[in-house]
């Protein structure tokens, strides 16, 4: 098992570093392949994994990073069955995804780069699957917020691109304040810094600490989800490659705060105030995001925001402590999101570089009808469409809320619900005008054989988007949850209640799903020729970076030119200026006597002496 | 007979050397290239035997036959090219060198009040007449006059110390004649302690250094201020070992007054300078007001500190100086700063070893003039001179500017204008020895202990 | 060797109030206030005229011709030197052969290393030319 695990991380770290030590001297065929094979074998490690892993978790150590004083970080690693889905589903996509980029980057000529992060995120997202010690998990944490950072500022001749990058660089480290607030307290609480030490304290642990812990947690949890307060970073990440955004800004990566949060599940467990906190983020999350998708007219900016508002419902899952419904919407999601992103990259290169949905219309299905299927496997998933994969995972984590007891979790549920038929009405609204209408000023269509190669891989994950509800089919069905049994000994087990209403909530989510779908029929049918509603709030994000910049930013600005004019420029700067000043003075004093003849070394000699006599003779007496 | 010329051994080989050098130049058809060879052979001597521990010997003759064994080894090796190429290479500069290593060996293990004398006359005279062997460069010529004159008035005030101690005490033995202590004795000491604060350049007499070091061709520079300072020092810390407490408490303020002076005078006197070899000798002033801190400290460790921080500050200022020669063209040496500009890219070896000597000489780490300030100045905390340590490492602060900007210049991009641009070339020798040099800068940074080791070895019995 | 006198160290510090060291001190002090009394009113009483042919050097009278700093050749110089040099090794042979009942063999050879040395050098300044009296060659 230890072989396997390491082969599953040594794989795409090797596939980076050959792209990095070879950039010069691989063809782009060379490349992609390298590429895809490192992952490749990567997800057969991860396969073979999970095929040998009973109920008991494994606790592995690969090495010893850092220790001193007592405390030690290792290369831990905790292997459960929760972790080794996570690899399955991590590297399936990211397989998929390296074969779509291979065509997608096909006339990019920095490929070897663009692989090289790829295969290095694909690295460090393992090691937040599997680590054990929290420091191990952060380096992976940081490690793929680095890689997110390189990916979205990859076309950096263009400054917005590299802005954005850094944007979602500095508002995911505000996130991380919080880890390592977290993990400082964590180490002073337990002494050691891995999960497994965490929950064999946990009950030893006061109920203020594990809430503060659990906080802080959550904190970072949202700036690397993209949940409110720290969401505005996603929709400015779309500059990146459009695979990036399926693998890292919606399959995987945003992912990573909700897995935080469920390996974390044993510490939520006592602090019930964190878990509500999570819920009801989520849901605000949930309809913040569904809202602003309406306001949009980038397609990767509108399927941005729909991973905010996706991401929330999994927090509201895993708020409620129902881990394995919040894995099973994370595998969903991650199956129909990246296929809708994926799409959104061949609709892009297909209108030549046009990003504005309402420039594509129904010419582009006339063209590639395949495409029109595949999304249209997608948008049912993500709107919820009955008996697809996204019914039946939303459908659980309305269930979850409603089973659970406060008014928090109801506010949760309600504000889940609206969400619910706001995501319905915006799909559609994607797919009636992206797809069906007669726009004024269409976009050039670019007929390019490639564009249909790439739809190859997509195939999969239609079929996933489609079919995967079927892993953990709600109960009144009669059908086995399989995903539940899997993972009945590694998590708490569902509350019956749930069960009880998720009868309920399903019928409830299909009758959402439907009547968004005819609103937005109503609405956008082609009949209608559809124009843009004017740039307004919602396309704004509803004024949070406008309040971050009024608020943060520019007090920020002003007190550091404050700071830099004032205390840095004058005090600081006057004052070793003085001091420079005076020195240098007393340096040509200096220098003009150093120059001196040598009537003045002997005056100067005998004064010496003289001096010194007289010194000693006052002493003396 | 056999155990004293055993015990000897260094003197002899170095007189002799001298000797051999001159008689050689007497034969007919000697080959120029002979002379720097057999220099280096006697130099190297010495070395040899301090390596091989001879038993009787005393730890600081086995330690200065070791130190200046190399400092005269790497002069002969820098000055050998450097003087062919620009005709004053001769049998005289090399029989003074050695002579003059002599006398510096007699000055540090002296004993004996006359000893000191004699070792100190004969290494400045010799001094002289080296730092004038350019006879076509006038400022050679006037350095000379400039050394040479208040050289020897030092020396008449140091006689005089000298003579007043012998008659307070009775005694030419320095060890005894301090112990008897008395207030004649105490006026010797002051005066003698000025005749050597002038050769060691300790402020306020030492208005003559800059003008000498910029006259001096480079090498003999680097040996004026390495070899003689650290055996001039070596007198100094054996005069403030044996003071007795009467002594010390009459002149330590004044000590300690001077101390101060020299580090500010040197430190600061180097900012303004635009000529390179101002700065080191500034420099070198500077180190010296370090040496004189620790030498009040001289029974609470200083001694050591003081010793491992010349071993040093040697590597350090042959290095330093050994690069400017390396560096300059046939015409004069090179030594405005701006010459200096970008030839960090040009000769980075050569460029590289001055930057190590410098950073060594600000007292950065990793270099050996950081582990020795450091000993210094924590010698000079234990022994309780907090005021003095205090402004001792706010001048070493401001020390740390110039030698930036020197290696600043080496390393400009922008504008590469060094005049000129390429130099005389460095010889297998000189390039050898300035590499050893940095090495050594480096090593001793590193490595501390190799040589704190050794110095306890030869000082912890006493 | 014949013992010598008991030595005497000279403990007392000089005061200048000592009955046999006050006339000195007197008379010193006497010889200072003199002579800056003078050098003070020489300088202020005298009314400054100054003419071009009073500004010249003085050279006992006659017009002064050419430059003061003119190169003096140097071999009468050297051979002064060289005499002075070995002059001095004369008075040491003196007082050694003075002293030669007491030295014996091994004062001998010690003697014998400071004259060859010596030797040795009036060897290296012959071959290096320092005994020619040529003005132009020599060093």
């Amino acid at each position: 098992m230890t072989t396997l695990v390491a082969l599953m991380l040594f794989f795409p770290l090797a596939g980076a570093v050959l792209q990095a030590a070879f950039s010069r001297s691989l063809s782009r065929a060379a490349s992609g392949t390298l590429a895809a094979l490192a992952i490749a074998a990567s997800l057969a490690a991860a396969l073979a994994a999970v095929w040998n892993l009973g109920v008991a978790p494994h606790e592995i150590t690969l090495g010893q990073w850092l220790a001193f004083d007592g405390f030690s970080a290792n290369f831990s690693i905790l292997y459960n069955r929760l972790a080794g889905l996570m690899t399955v589903t991590v590297t399936f996509v990211a397989l998929l995804i390296h074969l779509y980029s291979a065509i997608y980057m096909r006339e990019d000529t920095s490929f070897a780069r663009y692989f090289c992060y790829l295969n290095l995120f694909v690295f460090f997202m393992l090691i937040i699957a599997l680590a054990d010690d929290l420091v191990f998990l952060f380096m992976g944490w940081e490690g793929v917020g680095f890689c997110s950072f390189a990916l979205i500022g990859f076309w950096h001749e263009e400054l917005p691109n590299v802005d954005a990058g850094r944007k979602a660089f500095l508002m995911t480290r505000v996130g991380d304040l919080g880890y390592v607030a977290a993990l400082a307290i964590v180490i002073a609480a337990s002494g050691s810094a891995s999960i497994t030490g965490l929950t064999a304290q946990i009950d030893a642990m006061p109920t203020a600490t594990a809430t503060l812990i659990g906080f802080l947690f959550l904190f970072a949890a949202c700036g690397k989800s993209a949940q409110l307060p720290l969401s505005s970073w996603l929709p400015d990440a779309m500059a990146g490659p459009t695979p990036v955004s399926a693998l890292i800004h919606a399959a995987t990566m945003v992912t990573a705060g909700v897995y935080l949060l469920m390996r974390l599940e044993p510490l939520l467990a006592i602090a019930p105030d964190v878990g509500a906190t999570a819920a009801v983020i989520g849901a605000a999350t949930a309809l913040y995001g569904a809202a602003c998708a309406m306001g949009q007219r980038d397609v990767k900016r509108i399927l941005a925001y729909s991973t905010i508002s996706q991401v929330g419902y999994m927090f509201l899952a895993a708020g409620c402590g129902d881990v394995s419904g919040a894995f099973f919407h994370l595998q969903a999601h991650a199956f129909f999101k990246s296929l809708l992103f994926m799409v959104a990259g061949i609709m892009i290169q297909a209108a030549h570089e046009e990003h504005d949905i309402f420039r594509m219309g129904a010419r582009l299905r006339r063209a590639m009808p395949g495409l029109f299927l595949l999304f249209a496997c997608g948008a049912a998933a993500l709107s919820a469409l009955p008996l697809t994969s996204g019914y039946f995972s939303k459908g659980r984590t309305l269930a979850d809320a409603i089973a659970h007891p406060g008014p928090a979790y109801l506010l949760a549920f309600i504000l889940g619900a609206v969400a619910a038929f706001l995501t319905a009405v915006y799909v559609f609204r994607l797919c009636f005008v992206a797809f069906f209408s007669d726009p004024a000023d269409p976009a050039r269509l670019l007929s390019d054989p490639e564009l249909a190669r790439m739809e190859r891989p997509l195939w999969p994950l239609a079929a996933l988007a489609l079919g995967y509800g079927f892993v953990n089919p709600p109960e009144f069905m009669g059908l086995k949850p399989w995903l539940d049994v899997y993972l009945a000994g590694t998590v708490t087990p569902l509350p019956p209640n749930v069960e009880h209403a998720e009868f309920f909530v399903e019928m409830i989510d299909a009758v959402l799903a439907v009547s968004g779908l005819l609103l937005a029929w109503l609405l956008y049918r082609p009949a209608r020729h559809p124009v843009a509603a004017p740039a307004g709030a919602l396309t704004a994000g509803l004024g949070l970076d406008a309040f971050y910049r009024t608020w943060i930013a520019a007090p920020y600005c002003r007190l550091s030119a404050r700071l830099w004019r004032g205390v840095d420029e004058d005090m600081l700067d006057g004052a070793a200026m003085g001091a420079a000043t005076g020195l240098l003075t007393l340096s040509r004093v200096a220098a003009r006597l150093g120059s001196a003849r040598p009537s003045t070394t002997l005056t100067t000699l005998l004064g010496a002496a003289a001096a010194l006599l007289t010194w000693l003779a006052l002493r003396l007496t | 007979m056999t155990a004293q010329l055993v015990l000897y051994f260094p003197h002899l080989s170095l007189a002799l050397g001298g000797l051999v050098i001159l008689l050689a130049a007497c034969l007919r058809r000697t080959p120029a290239t002979l002379f720097p060879i057999l220099a280096g052979v006697f130099a190297a001597l010495p070395g040899l035997w301090s390596l091989a521990g001879p038993t009787g010997a005393s730890g600081i003759g086995c330690y200065y036959a070791g130190l200046l064994s190399v400092i005269t080894l790497a002069t002969v090796a820098l000055t050998a090219r450097y003087a062919a190429r620009r005709g004053f290479a001769g049998d005289a500069l090399y029989g003074l060198v050695l002579w003059s290593a002599l006398g510096m060996l007699l000055l540090a293990a002296s004993d004996d009040w006359l000893m000191l004398i004699v070792g100190l006359e004969l290494a400045s005279l010799c001094l002289y007449a080296v730092v004038a062997s350019r006879l076509s460069d006038p400022l050679g010529t006037e350095a000379a006059l400039k050394y040479f004159l208040p050289g020897a008035m030092s020396l008449a005030v140091l006689v005089f110390g000298a003579a007043l101690v012998y008659a307070g005490s009775g005694s030419l033995i320095i060890a005894d004649s301090l112990a008897a202590g008395g207030p004649i004795v105490s006026a010797g000491l002051a005066l003698a302690l000025i005749g050597i604060g002038f050769k060691l350049s300790l402020a306020p007499v030492h208005l003559w250094t800059p003008d000498v070091y910029q006259g001096a061709p480079a090498p003999i520079a680097a040996f004026l201020s390495t070899g003689s300072k650290a055996a001039t020092a070596a007198a100094l810390l054996h005069l403030c070992a044996e003071a007795s407490p009467e002594a010390r408490e009459l002149l330590w303020p004044a000590l300690a007054g001077v101390a101060g002076l020299t580090m500010a005078a040197g430190n600061i006197g180097a900012l303004c300078q635009k000529s390179v070899k101002r700065i080191l000798a500034y420099s070198s002033i500077a180190q010296m007001g370090y040496i004189a801190m620790a030498a009040m400290a001289v029974n609470d460790g200083g001694g050591e500190a003081a010793l491992f921080y010349l071993a040093a500050f040697a590597l350090m200022d042959l290095g330093a100086f050994g690069a400017v020669g390396l560096l300059s063209g046939e015409i004069g040496d090179r030594d405005d700063v701006t010459a200096y500009q970008g030839l960090g890219y040009v000769h980075p070896w050569r460029a590289g070893a001055l930057a190590i000597s410098l950073l060594s000489l600000a007292g950065l780490p990793p270099t050996a003039g950081f582990i020795g300030k450091f000993l210094v100045f924590g010698a000079a905390l234990r022994a309780g001179y907090v005021g003095l340590a205090a402004f001792g490492i706010v001048t070493a602060v401001i020390g740390i500017f110039y030698a930036l900007r020197v290696v600043a210049a080496l390393y400009m991009q922008s504008g590469v204008e060094a005049h000129p641009a390429i130099p005389a070339p460095a010889g297998p020798a000189g390039g050898l020895a300035l590499g050893v040099m940095a090495a050594g800068v480096l090593a001793l940074g590193l490595f501390p202990q190799s040589l704190l080791g050794a110095i306890a070895a030869l000082f912890g019995g006493g | 060797m014949p013992p010598t006198a008991e030595f005497t160290p000279l403990l007392a510090p000089f005061s200048p109030w000592e009955p046999g060291a006050l006339p000195l001190v007197v008379f010193g002090a006497i010889v200072l206030v003199v002579m800056a009394v003078i050098l003070f009113l020489s300088g202020f009483l005298v009314r400054r005229r100054p003419t071009p042919s009073k500004q010249q050097p003085y050279e006992c009278g006659i017009r002064p011709t050419g430059p003061a700093r003119f190169r003096y050749p140097v071999p009468f110089f050297l051979m002064a030197v060289f005499f002075l040099l070995f002059d001095v090794e004369t008075a040491y042979i003196i007082s050694y052969a003075v002293a030669w009942p007491e030295l014996g063999l091994p004062g001998y050879l010690r003697l014998a290393v400071f004259v060859i040395v010596l030797g040795l050098g009036l060897v290296y300044a012959w071959r290096k030319g320092g005994l020619d009296w040529d003005e132009e060659e020599g060093l």
